[in-house]
């Protein structure tokens, strides 16, 4: 090889250990945003179904046995039980959500043991790519919580259940509508920048 | 070939890269982990594109990597590098 040629190899040799770093970098912030991100969705989760669980529960004491005292403190405790039952089921399904994020440590590991190859680079890329998608999918949910909160707020205000679920629906379904449309369109990005590559090879 | 696998590119690419040497057709092969007819494929895919050189040296057919294949291989990396700069969570 030329002196050239070697040079240019020992820069590409740099830039792939240059990427092992970017990539635990990259995944230890996607491991912590996914913990605070779990604890937002549990807290949020459990407050509104706690309140829910409490006004449904509670106006239907009141209707049946009045105005007493075991008309609000039994639904009341009824609704922290439902309440943290709903962000228990809620913390389980982000943490299966959150081994996806597995595959992606696994490599690194292994990547940080022995010598690092451009297909290895490849396989992080796209494992990092899986990773980012695992996490856009939180926008979904936050779809879902806008849509419980306009509905509980035009209920509230509208004192109309059907105008509050009709704001709920359409709020949900603009908020995932939008969320869907960057997804696809990341997606549809990084298949071209792949084409591209390959077309400028 | 319409459109080669990226991955099969690179390993291509490294392997030669790695070895340093001009390898034979069969070592090759093995390294890069392709039945012979995607193999065949592949290698002529990447010697019209004049990333692999062949040789014939005393009746047997070496390959190794031209100055364009090494550019590739920078550049590939350079586009990873890149294009994991541009994820962001």
């Amino acid at each position: 090889m030329t002196a050239s040629t070697e040079e240019s190899g020992q820069r590409a040799d740099q830039k792939l250990d240059d990427i092992v770093r970017d990539a635990d970098d990259y995944y230890n912030n996607l491991r912590r945003k996914h913990v605070s991100d779990t604890r937002l969705d549990v807290a949020v989760v459990s407050l509104v179904v706690w309140f829910a669980s409490f006004a449904v529960l509670g106006l239907t004491s009141i209707l049946i046995f009045g105005y007493v005292i075991s008309s609000i403190v039994l639904p009341f405790l009824v609704a922290i039980v439902v309440g943290a039952g709903a962000g228990l089921a809620t913390y389980v399904i982000r943490q299966r959500r959150g081994f996806k994020f597995a595959e992606l440590g696994a490599l690194l590991n292994k990547m940080k043991q022995g010598g690092v190859s451009s297909e290895d680079g490849l396989h992080l890329m796209d494992a990092m790519h899986q990773a980012r998608l695992v996490a856009r999918k939180r926008k979904m949910d936050s779809a879902f919580e806008y849509g419980v909160l306009a509905f509980a707020l035009v209920a509230l205000t509208g004192q109309s259940a059907a105008i509050g679920a009709l704001a709920g629906v359409i709020v949900y379904l603009y908020f995932r509508f939008e969320a869907l449309r960057e997804y696809e369109r990341e997606e549809g990005r990084y298949e071209d920048s792949k084409k591209d590559l390959l077309h400028s090879l | 070939m319409e459109r080669p696998d990226l991955y099969v590119l690179a390993r291509f690419l490294d392997t030669l890269y790695q070895n340093g040497r001009r390898m034979k057709k069969t070592n090759l092969q093995m390294r890069v982990g392709l039945n012979y007819p995607r193999f065949i494929e592949y290698l002529e895919w990447m010697i019209s594109h004049a990333f692999i050189e062949r040789e014939t040296d005393e009746g047997a057919e070496l390959y190794s990597l031209s100055p364009q294949g090494i550019d590739a291989q920078r550049r590939l990396v350079a586009w990873i590098r890149e294009t994991m700069k541009g994820m962001r969570i």
